[in-house]
């Protein structure tokens, strides 16, 4: 499978409606700012169309774009903690987007290890190891980290 | 139930079509931006033949001076550019990580292209002689085995040399303990670029000998094994680690990204009590674009 590089214009029609809602929500969970998300996932297509990589399928082109959005994140948040005059997260901003803003919110205050794993288990529904291919971890870590964030969340809401 | 709302909750939230027109936008115009005007290929290739004819007669005249004086005064090394992002390291990872057993047996997934040219070293030496071929970025992330990293072409930015003074952080004497080796002041000092890919090797050893002495305490050499698993082993996302099973050696290919937001993890690692430690810090010659 390879991006249409011949036309630009349709592939990046193509990228926007496929996953723009996926990497948003990845990429916001990640960085509790709906503007860093944005530019985040900008980013993460920019990536893609002036790299052009092949994939083998439309699930290894997602996982791609999910895992460099993810690195993206990274990034993000070190370039926040370099320059200290960048504005912090707005995690209620963030949590406003939901249609249940108060988990949404309880997800947010979860540490970012949690909130990227619980997001890709139960939103998108990937299992312990893909998700342990995507975010570079053993499917045991992975495992660990859905229980203990699962603990949490249960926690949050008690 | 706690799964159910926690899908809808996040399920809901999606870009406004406005701002997925905006983000639209946004990309097409960077990527419409003007590129280079492209050159014949049989001119470039003249051109190209024309220029390092002439510099090489020009190093050649120049080299005819100098060599009287004696020695040269750097040490060339080979550069290859890859097609990669400027993420590139996550974008090769992620390739590498997500490709079956099988499928890369088949697939070359970051198949860079190689500009070999020699350029003087002004860092420091060349280490990891050996294979000329380019390094396949996509593959480095799965490395597991340290012989793997042998065919690498790393340059050394940082290291401690036992006894000697000649990396930023000698070894400590034998004897000497909790040496303190700063890694967040060497990524500030020395590396810094995200599109490298910087090995880290840190070694750790008792007081009573050098790293390669004979590792009569086995029981010792594997407390400081874990210890240096637990230290490398950062939980976060992007953070590929590889600790090997070499006792007293830990091994990381990262990228600055990584290493810098976790540097605090680094520079607090030296609290062991009665450890040596040193630290190595390479950059990866194969430059990510």
């Amino acid at each position: 499978m390879k991006n249409g590089s011949d036309r630009p214009a349709e592939e990046i029609e193509r990228l926007v409606s496929t996953y723009t809602d996926t990497l948003y929500r990845i990429c916001l969970t990640r960085l509790r700012s709906p503007a860093d998300a944005e530019d985040a996932v900008q980013e993460t297509f920019m990536k893609l169309l002036k790299r052009q990589p092949r994939f083998q399928s439309p699930e290894h082109e997602k996982a791609w774009l999910i895992r460099v959005a993810l690195n993206v994140c990274t990034d993000l948040v070190r370039a926040r903690q370099r320059h200290a005059e960048s504005p912090l997260s707005d995690l209620a901003e963030a949590a406003a987007q939901s249609d249940a803003p108060d988990v949404m919110e309880a997800l947010l205050e979860l540490p970012e290890a949690y909130r990227t794993v619980l997001t890709l288990h139960y939103v998108e529904g990937y299992t312990t190891g893909e998700i342990a291919k995507i975010i570079g971890k053993s499917a045991s870590a992975v495992k660990m980290r859905l229980q203990k964030g699962r603990e949490l969340l249960r926690e949050s809401e008690s | 139930m706690l799964e159910h709302e926690l899908k809808n909750a996040v399920s809901s939230v999606k870009m406004t079509p406005a701002k997925k027109e905006v983000l639209a936008q946004a990309l097409r115009q960077q990527t419409e931006q003007p590129r280079r005007s492209r050159i014949p290929r049989g001119f470039a290739l003249a051109a190209a033949c024309v220029l390092v004819f002439t510099l090489g007669a020009v190093g050649w005249r120049l080299a005819a001076k100098k060599q009287p004086t004696g020695l040269p005064t750097s040490v060339p090394h080979n550069e290859t550019d890859a097609a990669v992002p400027s993420n590139g390291a996550s974008a090769a990872d992620t390739d590498a990580a997500l490709q079956t057993d099988a499928a890369k047996q088949n697939e070359d997934p970051v198949s860079g292209e190689v500009d070999s040219a020699n350029s003087p070293n002004t860092v420091a030496e060349t280490t990891a002689p050996g294979n000329d071929a380019p390094t396949e970025i996509g593959n480095l992330w799965n490395i597991r085995d340290p012989k793997e990293l042998e065919n690498i072409h790393w340059r050394t930015l940082v290291r401690g040399e036992p006894g000697t003074d000649t990396g930023k952080y000698p070894c400590p004497l034998p004897g000497t303990h909790a040496y303190s080796i700063g890694l967040g002041d060497a990524l500030r000092e020395y590396a810094g670029r995200d599109d490298v890919n910087y090995y880290v090797r840190i070694e750790v050893f008792p007081p009573d000998g050098l790293p390669d002495a004979p590792q009569a305490q086995q029981a010792y050499y594997e407390t400081l094994r874990e210890r240096l698993y637990e230290t490398l082993s950062i939980d976060d996302v992007g953070f590929e680690i590889s600790v090997f099973e070499n006792h007293n050696t830990g091994e990381a290919v990262v990228t600055f990204g990584a290493m810098a937001y976790h540097a605090e993890v680094f520079d607090a690692f030296p609290d062991l009590p009665d450890v040596g430690l040193f630290l190595s810090l390479y950059d990866e010659i194969t430059e990510i674009k």
